[in-house]
């Protein structure tokens, strides 16, 4: 779905939001373009329950708001949409913890059992970490938005500091500092000082 | 496998059933099909409003506000244009202008709280953990900026806290209270004859905090575009007016084009989140008349209040302003505050209450210094006490 057909000439995100000001049913294709990556970042936050509305939501919200989006200052269409994306995560923190909660507490036989969200079929022994989930669930919820903007939505840097609109030294800074209490929840190895 | 990798396996959902990617496609396509071609160039805004339900915090707010609670939209009451806080604003303006605007450095420190409850069941108190980051951008051409973390440990929330912990013997580090048997998980042990294998529980743990600060790291600042010291995407601090009216019109023009990266409702919510930012976050020397024509912005707004004479969490004497957003606008529902100390208009705090939660981030640094930082540890100079 990278290349719908029916782009013809016009392949450019930027483009394609332009021209869907006046054409609005141009905006469908960048549905087609990225509501994939949209529903893999939102499944993997809120669930594929979740995601089933959400994803397209996103979409909505950014059809509403295409004339926001300013290309000419920078901005990139994928990174803005992310931003948006994650506003809905945000407006969903509780149903983001209960994730969290049902994923650490998901064993092996759950799993068989497709008890929760078929995730967890995939989920090998080695994977199944849930030292890893706590440490996600302890993140700040800045923090855990970077890291999962980063892991899911594969965004670099300067992208996710388009997507959240916060400064690049603090999408450093929070990605390193998550990275850091992630590592040691996965050391085993408990930092004598930090834990019991 | 590293920490990434195995987040990417543990999260990853199966991609979205056919029919579900379809409905969507639909549904967007009959708004495609409503949206007038558009005239003004902003079709379809008035209907945007629905779309936003309660406890929506843009993630740009959260460089002040630090903290989403997702919580039940109380209804804002508006207030009527507060004199008082008007006049708190104007007289910061006026001090912030008057900062001096060279140096070497513009030095930004930052301290963050956020609560925990310690101690034993009988004997519960509160401590805050806190964190300093430091930012020191280069206004030298060539040169590079610094930037420095350190976790500053835990300490009582209050005086009743302070004796609780004195009580419990002043102990150097102190053990969050938490319930250590619930079972949080499990993870695999032996393998079974089937293939499967055997379920360890894993029991929370609770974390312990110490009350020693750790270790101050100080790095350079990375360069490249994106990286640390750059503002904000389509915000051009060095291009910001200190004509107010422009300088307003210049954070609204921001803030349209997905500045606060979500949809902030409201001219006066996104002023506030917008001016807020240039007043009291990290993102870059901001200029003193800049800072000045910040606070006139707010003061214009008419839904900013003062609270009058607050200590912050240092400690510190100030006068606070709030604004209450609400779920509406796009913002968490709760109230906005902004300290700042009125004999030289600098801001002291910014905190969020909504909901059950709150945190606070203190500034501690701001303005221009022709100190120059140390790559090696500076504890001493920020560590209270």
């Amino acid at each position: 779905m990278k290349a719908p057909p029916e782009a013809g000439g016009v392949t450019d995100d930027a483009e394609l939001v332009a021209s869907s000001v006046h054409e609005p049913e141009r905006f469908a294709l960048l549905y087609d373009r990225y509501f994939d990556d949209i529903y893999h970042y939102l499944a993997a936050r809120l669930g594929r329950e979740n995601a089933d509305d959400l994803a397209a939501e996103t979409f909505l919200i950014a059809f509403r708001r295409r004339t926001d989006f300013d290309a000419s200052r920078g901005g990139t269409f994928r990174p803005w949409l992310y931003g948006i994306a994650t506003n809905l995560v945000s407006q969903h923190r509780r149903t983001e913890q209960r994730r969290l909660k049902a994923l650490g507490r998901v064993s092996v036989e759950y799993a068989l059992d497709g008890h929760e969200d078929q995730v967890t079929s995939r989920i090998t022994a080695e994977a199944l970490r849930p030292d890893l989930v706590q440490a996600m669930r302890d993140l700040a919820p800045g923090d855990r938005d970077v890291v999962f903007l980063s892991i899911l939505g594969g965004l670099g840097y300067d992208e996710i500091t388009q997507a959240l609109g916060i400064p690049s030294g603090t999408v450093g800074s929070r990605l390193n500092r998550a990275r850091k209490r992630l590592r040691r929840a996965l050391g085993g190895q408990i930092d004598p000082t930090e834990e019991d | 496998m590293d920490e990434m990798k195995l987040i990417e396996h543990l999260f990853t959902e199966p991609k979205a059933e056919p029919g579900v990617a379809a409905a969507g496609r639909a549904r967007l396509l009959l708004l495609a099909k409503d949206a007038e071609p558009a005239p003004g160039g902003r079709p379809g805004r008035s209907r945007t409003r629905w779309l936003l339900g309660a406890g929506l915090l843009p993630a740009a707010a959260a460089v002040t506000a630090a903290i989403v609670v997702t919580g039940d939209a109380s209804t804002s009451v508006p207030h009527p244009a507060d004199p008082s806080a008007r006049r708190i604003l104007l007289a910061a303006a006026t001090k912030s202008a008057a900062a001096p605007a060279t140096g070497r450095y513009f030095r930004f420190a930052k301290e963050e709280g956020q609560a925990h409850t310690v101690g034993s069941k009988e004997h519960p108190y509160t401590v805050l953990s806190r964190r300093v980051d430091e930012l020191w951008y280069s206004t030298v051409p060539g040169v590079t900026g610094w930037t420095s973390f350190q976790e500053l440990g835990v300490q009582p929330a209050s005086p009743a806290d302070a004796a609780a912990w004195r009580a419990a013997g002043s102990p150097k580090r102190v053990k969050e209270r938490c319930n250590e048997d619930e079972i949080v998980g499990y993870k695999a042990g032996e393998p079974r004859s089937d293939g499967t294998f055997e379920e360890v529980p894993v029991r929370q743990r609770c974390r312990w905090f110490d009350v020693r600060p750790r270790p101050k790291t100080t790095t350079r600042m990375s360069g490249g575009a994106g990286m640390m010291g750059q503002p904000p995407i389509g915000l051009d601090i060095a291009k910001l007016s200190q004509d107010p009216a422009t300088l307003r019109r210049q954070l609204l023009a921001w803030t349209r084009s997905g500045g606060l990266a979500g949809p902030v409702e409201g001219d006066s919510a996104q002023l506030w989140a917008a001016a807020g930012i240039l007043i009291a976050s990290p993102i870059g020397p901001v200029r003193p008349n800049v800072r000045a024509a910040a606070y006139r912005v707010l003061a214009d707004l008419p839904d900013v209040r003062s609270l009058g004479s607050v200590t912050d969490q240092k400690g510190r004497h100030g006068q606070a302003l709030a604004r209450t957003g609400s779920g509406t606008e796009g913002v968490g529902s709760g109230t906005y505050r902004l300290i700042i100390d009125p004999r030289t208009g600098s801001p002291l705090e910014t905190d969020y209450q909504g909901g059950n939660s709150g945190e606070y981030s203190l500034i501690l640094h701001y303005g221009y210094t022709d100190e120059t930082p140390k790559a090696t540890d500076k504890a001493a100079t920020l560590h209270r006490d």
